[in-house]
């Protein structure tokens, strides 16, 4: 098993740079042109969303494609980022709603929050935490969303028994991935650049 | 618990990690499910 604690320190050295420079060029697309030409999204609710919001997206799916949170429904984003499907959840829930924007990169965290007061989106909390330890009560959640983060985890099923927990009865869990058809050999699975790469 | 996988793409055509992607043949998913 790959050591949890480095692959974390690379990932988060990884997803800073994403955040303060979202366009230098990365092995995975970023931004919100490739957002809409490439996963779906709709370009008029992007465009309602500031630059420092969908500029450091760099999800691989479109997790609200597949059904937006009610009115005041409670919200947990999974490795959130600068949060552009955390905003886009927000709008929808409304300010009696709650969105719980959870990441443990510090650089994506402040982001966020800066985000949140340029936005006046209220509803949004940026919490630190782990996709293997949500910083959340049990059963208190409607919709677990999550972008191209579980893949990160080295104990997927760690992070879904989480999710799991979460959920209140009749929640529902939408997530965007990546899965590889092809075996990664023993050796690449220990290696930290095979898992941010 | 019913799992539905609900698209599926190519998020790193086009991309410097496109080859890496390719030979493990990786591919985007959009997936739901409902807690019972």
């Amino acid at each position: 098993m790959v050591d949890q604690t480095g692959l974390r320190d690379a990932i988060k050295r990884v997803y800073a740079e994403v955040a303060n420079d979202p366009k230098k060029g990365y092995h995975f697309h970023t931004g919100p042109d490739y957002a809409v030409e490439r996963l779906g999204y709709s370009r008029g609710i992007l465009a309602e969303l500031p630059d420092s919001v969908t500029g450091p997206f760099a999800g691989v799916g479109n997790p609200l494609s597949l059904g937006l949170p009610a009115r005041g429904a409670t919200v947990v984003d999974i490795g959130a980022g600068s949060g552009m499907d955390t905003f886009i959840a927000a709008k929808a829930v409304g300010p009696s709603g709650k969105v719980v924007a959870v990441d443990m990169t510090d650089a994506m965290l402040q982001r966020g929050r800066q985000n949140v007061a340029l936005t006046g989106l209220r509803q949004i909390e940026y919490r630190e935490g782990f996709a293997e330890a949500l910083p959340m009560e049990s059963g208190s959640v409607d919709l677990v969303i999550s972008n191209g983060v579980i893949n990160l985890a080295p104990d997927k099923g760690v992070v879904f028994r989480e999710a799991f927990r979460v959920l209140r009865g009749g929640g529902r869990l939408q997530i965007a991935d990546i899965v590889v058809h092809k075996d990664i050999p023993p050796a690449g699975r220990e290696d930290i650049a095979i898992w941010t790469a | 618990m019913e799992i539905d996988i609900a698209w599926r793409g190519r998020p790193f055509t086009g991309a410097s990690g496109e080859r890496k992607a390719n030979k493990y043949e990786v591919e985007g998913v959009n997936i739901r499910a409902r807690k019972p």
